[in-house]
Parts: C-alpha cells; sequence; structure tokens
C-alpha cells in the first residue's frame, strides 16, 4: 500500500505484526538534511498531485510485489512543510529472506523519486527557495526527457 | 469544448492559480495546450521536460483532447 500524509509519519505505528512467515523487514526513513549540493536548507515544502500521486504509488508497491519474492511492502509520504530531521518517506518491505527485502526497498525508493507526482521546494537559509528537480535521475544521468520512462 | 487544467508546483506559481477551466478549439492536442499556457504564463519549463496527465493517468503528448479531460502539465518530479 502507498499513502499520502500531512502529518507526521509515526513509524512504530506502521508495522505490520500478523506476518508469521517473514524472516526478514528492510525499513527506509527519507529524512530532510540540512544541506543540499552546498546549500543550506531550513526546510522543504512537499506538495503532490494527490489522487495521482496514490495511483501511481500503489501501482509501484504492486510491482514490488511481482518483481521480489516478498510479503509485503509499505510506504508513506509526507506533503507540506517539513523541517530538518522530519520524516519525509518511510518504506517498509517483509520477505522471507533479506535479499529479496533489500533489493524491493531499493526498487520502490527508487521509482516513487521518478514517477510519483510529488514535488519539492527548498528553503534555503540565505532565504532564496528552489523547486528541486528529480535528483535520482540526474544522479543516475537520466535526462528529463526520459523521466517517466515507464510511460509507453 | 470545455476543459480543466490543474496546475501544481512551479506551473501553479507561476500560473498564479491551481486550476482553471477553459474552452478550446476541437483538434489540439497536449502540446498545443502547454506551447499556448507557457505562452500565456511564462512558464519556464520546456516541452521535453513537462509530462502529460489527463484524468490522473499519464499519457503520450500527441493525443487528442476530448471534452471534460481534466489535464495536468507534471513538472520533474522530486518525492523521496
Amino acid at each position: 500500500m502507498f499513502r499520502m500524509t500531512q502529518t507526521p509519519i509515526k513509524v512504530h505505528d506502521l508495522f505490520d505484526t500478523t506476518l508469521d512467515q517473514v524472516g526478514g523487514i528492510v525499513t527506509f526513513e527519507g529524512r530532510v538534511r540540512n544541506d543540499n549540493h552546498g546549500r543550506r536548507v531550513e526546510k522543504l515544502e512537499y506538495e503532490a498531485f494527490p489522487e495521482m500521486a496514490e495511483t501511481e504509488g500503489n501501482k509501484i508497491i504492486q510491482e514490488a510485489m511481482s518483481k521480489f519474492a516478498i510479503e509485503g511492502a509499505y510506504c508513506v509520504h509526507r506533503t507540506g512543510v517539513l523541517v530538518i530531521r522530519d520524516i519525509a518517506i518511510w518504506i517498509v518491505v517483509y520477505a522471507k529472506h533479506r535479499e529479496a527485502a533489500y533489493r524491493a526497498s531499493e526498487y520502490i525508493i527508487d521509482q516513487v523519486k521518478t514517477r510519483v507526482p510529488i514535488w519539492k521546494k527548498e528553503y534555503y537559509v540565505d532565504g532564496q527557495t528552489d523547486w528541486v528537480k528529480c535528483l535520482a535521475c540526474a544522479a543516475k544521468g537520466i535526462p528529463h526527457h526520459d523521466h517517466f520512462h515507464h510511460v509507453k | 469544448m470545455k476543459i480543466k487544467v490543474r496546475y501544481f508546483a512551479s506551473l501553479r506559481e507561476k500560473a498564479g492559480k491551481s486550476q482553471e477551466e477553459m474552452t478550446i478549439q476541437t483538434g489540439k492536442d497536449l502540446s498545443d495546450l502547454y506551447r499556448a499556457l507557457r505562452l500565456k504564463y511564462d512558464f519556464s519549463l520546456a516541452e521535453n521536460e513537462i509530462k502529460y496527465s489527463v484524468n490522473n493517468e499519464y499519457v503520450e503528448p500527441n493525443i487528442p483532447i476530448n471534452e471534460n479531460d481534466v489535464i495536468v502539465f507534471i513538472p520533474p518530479v522530486a518525492g523521496g
């Protein structure tokens, strides 16, 4: 399941404790940090196209369920104003064995960063602001015209 | 025909609104519409930097627009 939330993510409330067949649980927690490419960040504002973000996010979860030998996966993403150390995204993957859980977790975060219609505005300590382009794509050398490479 | 356009992020700020309803000529595609709105609102993003959504699904830019479509131009995303 994928969902958006405007309230702080309380990680400990989100674990599924009913999965007796699970031997490995991998979590990923994405937090707001105080620096981006050398610029001091004061806070972030996440904005989403909510209807489509949840649809696309749930497609990603279903893809992960199909591609990897996992028993379950859940992802939640914050919107609104977040300050340093706030959790922006949290992912948990349940599997019988750890390898599939690690791979699925990485797949989910990579796909969320490139496909889900969520935007991030950075507020810098010097008073300037900027809408951030997809850093994951830039880091992997994916040009913006290929941003949604799943679209056929 | 009547359509609705929703704006998000940098496009929302540039347009100064979150959505608008408008009447356009039949036969226009999404690229045509973005070009016209880019001129109107001085959007900085080029056509190859955005993606297109119609009725909450990603679509290609050259599909024709239909009556009552809800259109969103998707700036480069940055979740996570």
